[in-house]
């Protein structure tokens, strides 16, 4: 897949690491604090927005899997604390992933300094381009 | 929907606090206590369009703001200023359809839960009749601003 294949993978946050584990991908991801977004969410007040994060999980397993996906569900999203991106630049994100009939089932979460700021879990679904 | 909104694309930017170039929510059409409806033209050139379609993160914040229309067109008619609002958790997202640019995605909002700094709400997407998305969303409102950031909030903003 090409850079502009990614909505925010590239653009608003960069992979610095990423060391897989079976089914599991454990990556430190670096965010972009001066990213156009953040001039609107909030005006002074910058908060990565908890879609966002849905958005940074798919253009992971993407770069990975090497295939295009939608989001068809988010079973749940718990967000716990808003994250700033200048004071947590860098998170470590945690991805599982189990192939489900033609859906692909994702849990991940995201951790600043072991703190867990937010958790999702729902499926994708694969699609050719 | 052909009356005349409540909230156009030209005023929009004084009732939430989301604002260029993250702004996903531009009419409010009909508001009651418990319900809402609000709209969102899908400019081809937005941050969240992909492929020529909203994205998936694009269609939740849209309902997201579509909550926060609500609420900060509520908070206008008692001369309050919109409250940052975040999204606190999401149940059960369901998303069947994308929507192309240049389209209109129109959001139902159905408040199930109110509390003073939390709103737990139902919302439904669609465009052209056709079922976009659901989703349960409890979102979490933060203090009463100070009144002075009423006049640092810009009364007329482009969106697009």
């Amino acid at each position: 897949m090409q850079r502009t294949d990614y909505l925010l993978l590239g653009t608003f946050f960069t992979l610095d690491s990423q060391v897989q584990e079976l089914d599991q991908l454990h990556l430190q991801v670096r965010l972009n604090s001066r990213h156009a977004l953040y001039e609107g969410h909030f005006p002074s007040r910058p908060v990565v927005p908890g879609v966002c994060v849905l958005g940074m999980v798919k253009d992971v397993l993407q770069h990975h899997l090497s295939q295009r996906l939608l989001l068809r569900t988010c079973t749940s999203g718990k967000f716990l604390r808003p994250i700033d991106p200048f004071t947590m630049a860098t998170l470590d994100l945690t991805v599982q992933y189990t192939p489900r009939n033609l859906l692909l089932d994702f849990v991940a979460s995201i951790q600043h300094e072991r703190h867990v700021l937010c958790r999702v879990m729902g499926c994708f679904q694969p699609y050719a381009t | 929907m052909t009356t005349r909104p409540l909230v156009g694309p030209d005023q929009v930017a004084a009732y939430i606090p989301q604002q260029a170039p993250f702004a996903l929510i531009d009419t409010l059409y009909h508001c009651q206590p418990d319900e809402a409806w609000a709209s969102l033209w899908v400019h081809p050139e937005h941050l969240m369009v992909q492929d020529g379609y909203l994205s998936e993160g694009g269609i939740l914040e849209s309902m997201a703001q579509a909550v926060a229309l609500k609420a900060g067109y509520e908070a206008r008619q008692q001369d309050a200023a919109p409250r940052i609002g975040f999204i606190a958790a999401l149940k059960q997202a369901h998303i069947y359809q994308m929507v192309p640019v240049n389209h209109t995605l129109i959001t139902h909002v159905e408040i199930l839960l109110r509390a003073p700094d939390m709103l737990v709400v139902r919302t439904t997407s669609r465009y052209h009749e056709i079922l976009v998305a659901h989703c349960e969303m409890r979102l979490f409102l933060e203090p009463e601003p100070e009144y002075v950031t009423l006049a640092l909030i810009p009364t007329c903003h482009a969106t697009h």
